[in-house]
């Protein structure tokens, strides 16, 4: 039993500046949880505490069955891959990967067999009596990793691990570490990222946490759940604003009725749309803003229903795909991603439709309204 | 002194209670030798110094005598120690004043020397590795009256007129010591100055020549700019040095001829390990240590800069 | 306006004749100091300052190194090493909780310690001087261990504060999920990786100890458990007028550094320059 549980879990520097906030959180039986949310949103804190690296919080933290929050970091079966790989200078590879076995007292041909073994598995045989300094970036990560395998811990915990390496070899070790995740189906997994790529890819429940201009939520958790569902179906404002590239189009839009379709707004524009949500709880004329991903923005010759036509500001074209910037966005420009080269050039008036599925809306209080 | 809360650590741990407070005492178990060494050999001395400044005492026997502040009422009217002091002054003026110039003219003319510099830095070095006994009594015999090199070639290039008895003559003793000084210390100074040239961006002296600026020019008005730090650095040791000097005049001149070359500390030395008055050379001692601790804080307060960079 | 021709050529001719004329004022008292350890008595008397050595004669190292000189030297080596390993554990000990533990006072205890640099060490000679006579110390090398050590750690230990400080902390956690405690992290961990910052404070330390002179003045008082700086001093009162003999001293306990720094100039050169840190 390796799940953890996190609850009611609270952490300030200093006296009041909170950097993790009500944190309530199970992680399944190996599960791939990935922590994430832009820099400062208190991930990286609410990793270590789970490692044991970030003492004076309130709340509980348990691993299994038992309650860690006084158990020494060596003692709870964590293992951890850090941003920087944190590598001994000073050892070899093997040594490297050994030293936590000898700390802890493992019999020395027991130490060879597992620390080969991870050797194997990384394919980093060749390297063992390498020092960390003639290594490359990937190879330092890859030791990282199997100092963390040979522990055979029951958690694995990454921070950022691939946010040193370049674009290319990242992609690859994210597949690795996928591939990782697969050989020990056991173990449960916690990995803090920025990228929300490496979340969509990799993880199998995302935790994205506040952070930014609203200091009453910053630290807390903005949203829990399986990647598709936080790009899908988002919560709040900043989950539909975080995920997403280019990020969701936001419009202002005033509520007019609740209909059996759902809740029709109006834009400033003045055209009309149809949000299957439900709105029943609101006045008409209350202020909304309809959210609408730029890749479901769907261009059409004339103006109907669930559209919206804009005058072109600019296009940038990449090949398979363009993007055209529209006039009237809240704040940002509009932005429709479209196949090809959009058809369309700057000046030109240009309609798009919203299908209503695609279509999300947020009350004054930036909380999406439930679909229906 | 409460050594707790130590965080590298959780504030409780579970492993065991005898672990536990293993590493709740970690830092003081850290700091022990090292603050019991200082309390020992440097703390207690100096708290003990100013005790025994207030006695009248030879050091053998246990006749000390206490007589409050009188030793103190004696430094302040001691015309000896004041010219003492004055001498300590003085070095460090010419110390700052010959040698920062110089340094800085060498570090200049190393940093345009090419491939000799390395060589010319290693050998003009020497001089800082040598103690100040063995450079005491190397340059007593230098200014040897006759068989000194000194006057040797002065004569040789027609100078022979300007040969003297540099350590024996009053008026230039301090003089002949603090060359000495001069001779040891530039090298450490050009050291200095040749990492603090060293680390003028090379693009912005680039970017000077494409506006038109001459080599004087950057030097004038970029490279010394940028090296002030480091050359105030440079006057807080030498004058803190200089403060505190005591081993090369002692062997050189023993503060003499008639006090011509007495710094404070010589003039403690004296008071205790010649004429034996233990109190009154701690009572020198200890007005040495206030002038200095006055003078260093005055400058490091007026300097700012505590650090540079190697 | 680039520099105009003229200025070009002084600077072409000022540079190597300074650098030069610095370098005859370095070498000329060396000069004559080697050159006069090689001259008989009489013949530094009768022949110029400036004239060759007739022969290359040895009797002056001769007659030094059959004396005592080696007990000077062997005293020398002894105090040094063992102050040195001192300073070094101690130091990095301190260091390591000041650069990475955190516990009440740490900086102001810091800031006391590297305080200590200024002090003159003249204040403390003759309480040392009495509470080594009390301790029984009195003239023997051990008297010296302790003042050495002393003084040299509040510029070790700011030396290598500073230096742990540059260590990654997420060295230390690494250590920390690999079961170290504080003492594992330390011994396994930051000393092995303080090697450059141990480096230097031994090279500065080694050197300022190896030349000390007023304590061990001021502590020994026979042949037997004095320092080398200490001989030239002995010789001189037992030579007075043979000043080849005591010039021989001199070039004899100098050689040590001299052939040391042979070996290491730059490395020696940069752990002197630390002595920049006081102030």
């Amino acid at each position: 039993m390796t799940k953890i549980t996190l609850s009611g879990v609270n952490k300030s520097f200093g006296a009041n500046f909170p950097v993790i906030r009500g944190v309530d959180l199970t992680i399944d039986d190996g599960e791939f949880c990935v922590f994430l949310g832009p820099s400062g949103c208190g991930k990286s804190t609410l990793l270590r505490m789970v490692a044991g690296l970030e003492t004076a919080y309130t709340g509980q933290i348990q691993i299994g069955d038992r309650v860690v929050d006084k158990v020494e970091p060596a003692d709870r079966e964590v293992a951890m891959v850090f941003q920087n790989y944190a590598l001994y200078p000073h050892m070899t590879v093997y040594d490297n990967m050994a030293f936590g076995l000898r700390q802890a007292k493992t019999a020395k041909d027991e130490i060879e067999r597992r620390v080969k073994e991870a050797a194997r598995i990384l394919q980093i045989e060749p390297l063992l009596d390498r020092m960390p300094k003639a290594l490359s970036g990937g190879q330092r990560q890859r030791v990282a990793i199997g100092r963390a395998i040979v522990r055979q811990p029951k958690v694995f915990l990454f921070d950022e691990p691939l946010s040193n390496l370049d674009a290319a070899l990242r992609v690859h070790m994210r597949s690795e570490i996928a591939t990782l995740h697969r050989n020990f189906p056991a173990a449960s997994m916690i990995y803090v990222t920025h990228d929300q790529t490496e979340a969509m890819a990799l993880a199998d429940k995302i935790v994205l946490l506040h952070a930014g201009k609203d200091m009453l939520k910053h630290g807390s958790i903005a949203q829990v759940g399986k990647p598709l569902d936080l790009y899908h179906r988002p919560r709040n404002l900043f989950v539909a604003g975080f995920l997403g590239s280019p990020t969701m189009n936001f419009l202002e839009a005033s509520f007019v009725a609740q209909e059996p379709a759902g809740a029709r707004v109006v834009l400033k524009g003045g055209e009309e749309i149809v949000v299957p949500v439900d709105g029943s709880a609101l006045a008409s004329g209350a202020p909304v803003t309809l959210g609408v991903r730029p890749e479901h923005l769907a261009p059409v010759a004339a103006p109907g229903a669930q559209t919206l036509t804009r005058k072109v500001s600019a296009v940038e074209h990449f090949g398979e795909y363009s993007f055209v910037y529209l006039d009237g966005g809240t704040p940002a420009p509009l932005i429709a991603k479209v196949p090809g080269d959009g058809g369309v050039k700057a000046g030109d008036s240009a309609t798009y439709q919203a299908p209503a599925d695609c279509c999300h809306l947020f009350d004054a209080d930036g909380l999406a309204l439930n679909h229906i | 002194m409460t050594l707790t809360d130590i965080v590298t650590r959780p504030a409780e741990g579970g492993a065991g209670g005898a672990a536990l407070s293993l590493r709740t005492l970690a830092p003081a178990i850290f700091l022990a030798p090292a603050i019991l060494m200082l309390a020992v050999y440097l703390l207690y001395p100096l708290v003990d110094s100013f005790r025994l400044s207030l006695l009248d005492w030879n050091g053998l026997g246990s006749d000390a005598r206490f007589v409050g502040l009188d030793n103190w009422k004696k430094l302040a009217s001691d015309t000896l120690f004041w010219e003492a002091a004055w001498n300590n002054i003085l070095l460090a003026v010419f110390s700052v004043l010959v040698q920062m110039p110089i340094a800085l003219v060498l570090a200049v003319v190393l940093d345009n020397a090419g491939r000799g510099s390395r060589i010319l830095k290693i050998l003009y070095f020497l001089p800082l590795l040598m103690s100040s006994v063995a450079l005491g009594v190397l340059f007593k015999y230098f200014y040897d009256v006759t068989f000194g090199p000194l006057n040797a070639i002065l004569d040789f290039v027609g100078l022979g007129y300007l040969a003297q008895d540099w350590l024996g003559d009053t008026r230039l003793a301090l003089g002949a010591v603090i060359a000495v000084v001069c001779w040891q210390y530039i090298p450490f100074y050009m050291v200095l100055f040749m990492a603090g040239l060293a680390s003028f961006p090379a693009e912005i002296s680039e970017a000077a020549k494409l506006d038109g600026a001459s080599e004087t020019t950057i030097f004038w008005k970029m490279k010394l700019p940028h090296l002030k730090g480091t050359i105030r650095t440079a006057v807080v040791l030498s004058v803190i040095g200089a403060l505190r000097y005591f081993d090369l005049i002692y062997v050189m001149t023993g503060g003499g001829p008639e006090g011509a070359s007495e710094l404070m500390a010589t003039y403690m030395y004296r008071n205790v390990f010649s004429s034996f008055q233990l109190g009154y050379g701690s009572t020198v001692a200890s007005g040495m240590f206030i002038i200095v601790i006055l003078i260093a804080s005055v400058l490091l307060r007026f300097s700012k800069r505590y650090e540079t960079e190697v | 306006m680039a520099s105009s021709p003229v200025a070009r050529a002084t600077g072409r001719v000022a540079v190597p004749v300074l650098g030069l004329f610095w370098l005859a004022v370095t070498t000329v008292p060396f000069l004559f100091m080697v050159m006069t350890s090689f001259k008989s008595q009489q013949e530094s008397f009768s022949s110029s300052v400036w004239a060759l050595p007739e022969a290359l004669d040895l009797v002056n190292y001769n007659d030094v190194l059959s004396g005592p000189f080696l007990t000077y030297f062997k005293n020398s080596v002894m105090v040094v090493v063992i102050s040195v390993l001192l300073i070094m554990l101690i130091s990095s000990m301190a260091a390591f909780a000041f650069a990475r533990m955190r516990f009440r006072f740490n900086e102001a205890i810091f800031g006391l310690i590297v305080a200590g640099m200024i002090v003159p060490i003249h204040i403390t000679l003759v309480p040392i001087y009495l509470m080594t006579r009390q301790l029984g110390l009195y003239d023997s090398q051990f008297a010296l261990i302790g003042p050495y050590v002393a003084t040299s750690l509040p510029i070790s230990v700011f030396i290598l504060t500073e230096f742990m400080r540059q260590i990654p902390k997420e060295l230390e956690e690494a250590a920390r999920l690999d079961g170290c405690g504080p003492f594992a992290i330390f011994f396994k961990v930051f000393l092995p990786l303080s090697g450059p910052g141990l480096s230097t404070i031994a090279i500065y330390n080694g050197i300022m100890l190896w030349n000390e002179f007023i304590f061990a003045y001021v502590l020994t008082s026979s042949t037997g458990t004095r320092t080398l700086p200490l001989a030239i001093w002995d010789y001189q009162g037992q030579y007075t007028a043979n000043i080849p003999a005591i010039l021989t001293v001199v070039t004899l306990t100098s050689l040590p550094l001299v052939v040391a720094y042979a070996f290491g100039q730059e490395k020696i050169v940069k752990g002197m320059m630390a002595g920049s840190l006081k102030g």
